[in-house]
């Protein structure tokens, strides 16, 4: 009779103990999978907030002779690591006028000064996409006629509603931005779209008058670059927003950056924008730190147990390794007979495992996400403010997030799991094979 | 011709109490050997010696001339003997048949019912079988091996007179019929008496008698054949 046999015909007649090892073996089996779930879960949500809540940095080259050029633009985005999503902004003032002339009227009621020159004058915004401006982002203007301003369209503007009231104003009109620093530059355009503030503006009566929120005028980055710098290219941009794939990787990239030639860094500034992502970063980080400290807790728990468990198992056995070894079967293959006998029930508490972990992974692991999602939204400040999140899980992506069983997980478990059993078996079975058969033949007697 | 050879064998446990002190026999096919002697005398550490579970602290265990100490223990275990013991030693999750198919290729059955077991007994659970009809798996277990030295330590020890006497009388078929060596410890003088040769233990040294009544043929010595 082979080994194989001895072993399938002891784990179907020993009932009692297969059942025990096998209810072992099956907590065992359902909690380090269950454990390796949540971690591959937190690992996805961390990929995901890495995406969701992008890292970027700027480049502020106000004080830059001629601003940041293309050519200097084309060599950040060739920096390894950069998404390629970018917005390039310029700020500057202009005195608006209609298309024969005559001054406009701004807002200057609510204005806590309206400095000398500037009072038909007003902030002018432009970026590669007015969309992608702060003020449409977070700070709560809505476009509500006409089309956002893109790097596509020349010499086209977007002005707020009640601007456009006020000098009657509508989608279509032409009206001229003035330089007000006396270099005589004169640029006709066109309003291409009327924007509204769904938000107080704040600062209202200490901003100056051309900060009022009815006073900006947003426009393209080449009709800026002709109020700037007199060109008409548009390549010319003040600051820069760089967006990054990983967050954690933005050092290294602004470092890289200030290593381009040709540019006088000194004169930049360059801010990183992560904090979102590092907040969030943090609770996540915090999970998978218990997470890990589980699976290392759970794997030596499994292996002490599941080794004195055996130890105890075989320890009954003496008596049947004494007769097997008399009868001039090896140690070799009785330990693999014991050996077998645990694989076979583990191989089918590994399958069972499948289930119990998927139901108790979901159930633990949605309760701990959601937890961890919490905070993240607390800590990034979703919630409350922005008002284009709605569902906030949306937005960083945690919604999708189910924790399930994996094939890697499954696997990983499976050779994690038999490596557990060889070694508890190896270690249970040492005091006894180690022993002369007479010595165990004197024990049986 | 001897089939196996103690020669000139000595034992020490834990290198202070000398158990065996230069024993010698030999040992042949068709004859049943009993080694008497009291108890803590070294019978069952000369049958373990025999039998290749330990080995001797001097001289040598011969199988057909071979030194086992050097052809392997295990594979003289394997190979060359079959135990039977006082406490009948089976498997519990095995029935008969499956005791007796451990490490025999033969069918079980057939040997199951020579030695009278029924084809149900075959298939029971060994632990629901009477101590007689274990020791008869026990028996058909060592001859199914076909192993030509069977080693008994105290078969009889645990029955009744009557099975007793039915297990002496199979011992002796299987060294009579079937032409095994058949080596037996025991103190059962109703055993001695059916013995082709008696062995006495005393002291650590062996006396060969050719007849339990016979007085010694050779202090601890050969058999002059």
């Amino acid at each position: 009779m082979n080994l194989c046999k001895r072993a399938f015909l002891y784990s179907i007649r020993k009932k009692g103990k297969t059942l025990t090892l096998l209810a072992f073996l099956l907590v065992m089996a359902t909690l380090m999978l269950t454990c390796f779930s949540i971690q591959s879960a937190t690992e996805t949500a961390n990929a995901n907030i890495k995406k969701a809540l992008l890292g970027y940095f700027t480049i502020n080259g106000k004080q830059l002779e001629g601003g940041i050029t293309e050519e200097v633009r084309e060599q950040i985005l060739g920096i390894d690591g950069l998404s390629g999503r970018y917005t390039l902004r310029s700020y500057s003032y202009a005195e608006y006028c209609d298309a024969e002339g005559n001054p406009l009227e701004i807002n200057t009621e609510e204005a806590a000064q309206i400095p000398e020159g500037y009072e038909h004058a007003g902030k002018i915004v432009a970026n590669s996409n007015s969309q992608d401006d702060s003020y449409f982002t977070e700070g709560g203007f809505e476009l509500t006629q006409g089309e956002p301003i893109t790097t596509e369209g020349g010499n086209q503007v977007l002005i707020h509603e009640k601007f456009a009231q006020r000098n009657g104003l509508s989608v279509g009109d032409t009206m001229l931005l003035k330089d007000v620093e006396g270099k005589n530059r004169t640029i006709p355009v066109t309003v291409a779209g009327i924007f509204t503030n769904t938000k107080e503006q704040d600062s209202i009566g200490i901003a100056p008058s051309y900060d009022l929120y009815d006073n900006i005028v947003f426009t393209d980055l080449s009709t800026a670059a002709s109020l700037l710098y007199g060109t008409e290219d548009g390549a010319s941009v003040q600051y820069g927003d760089f967006y990054v794939d990983d967050p954690d990787e933005l050092e290294r990239i602004m470092d890289e950056v200030k290593e381009i030639p040709g540019v006088a860094w000194e004169d930049c500034t360059l801010t990183r924008y992560d904090n979102d992502y590092q907040n969030a970063k943090e609770s996540l980080e915090g999970l998978q730190n218990i997470v890990f400290i589980a699976i290392a807790v759970v794997s030596v728990i499994c292996f002490l147990v599941l080794a004195l468990f055996l130890t105890l198992r075989l320890r009954g056995r003496i008596h049947e390794t004494g007769i097997y070894l008399a009868m001039g079967i090896s140690k070799g293959s009785v330990l693999l007979q014991y050996l077998l006998e645990v694989v076979l029930v583990a191989a089918i508490a590994l399958v069972i495992s499948f289930g119990t972990s998927t139901v108790i992974s979901h159930q633990i692991g949605s309760s701990l996400l959601s937890q961890v999602t919490s905070e993240t939204y607390e800590t990034v400040d979703l919630t409350g403010e922005h008002e284009t999140a709605g569902e906030p899980a949306e937005d960083l992506n945690l919604a999708e997030i189910e924790v399930a069983v994996s094939g890697e997980d499954y696997a990983m478990v499976w050779a994690f799991g038999m490596a557990l059993c060889v070694a508890s078996t190896a270690l249970a079975a040492y005091p006894i094979m180690k022993m002369k058969p007479k010595s165990i033949l004197s024990q049986m007697s | 011709m001897s089939i196996m050879e103690v020669k000139n064998v000595g034992y020490t446990y834990d290198n202070r109490r000398k158990v065996l002190r230069g024993i010698n026999v030999q040992m042949e096919q068709g004859k049943l050997y009993a080694i008497l002697g009291p108890s803590g005398c070294g019978k069952t550490t000369l049958l373990s010696l025999i039998g290749g579970l330990d080995s001797p602290t001097s001289g040598q265990i011969l199988f057909e001339d071979q030194d086992i100490a050097k052809t392997g223990l295990s594979d003289h275990r394997k190979n060359h003997v079959s135990f039977i013991f006082q406490a009948y030693n089976l498997i519990d999750y095995l029935n008969p048949k499956e005791n007796v198919a451990l490490t025999s290729k033969l069918p079980p059955l057939p040997i199951l019912e020579r030695l009278g077991l029924t084809k149900e007994e075959a298939k029971r659970n060994v632990l629901k079988l009477s101590g007689g009809q274990q020791q008869r798996v026990a028996i058909a277990r060592a001859l199914a091996s076909e192993a030509p030295v069977i080693l008994a330590d105290e078969p009889t020890g645990n029955l009744d007179e009557d099975t007793a006497r039915d297990i002496t009388e199979i011992l002796k078929e299987s060294a009579h019929k079937m032409n095994k060596c058949v080596v037996v410890v025991t103190h059962s003088n109703e055993l001695a008496k059916q013995a082709d040769v008696i062995c006495r233990l005393k002291r650590g040294e062996l006396q060969v008698l050719d007849r339990i009544s016979d007085t010694p043929k050779a202090r601890n010595g050969r058999r002059g054949r």
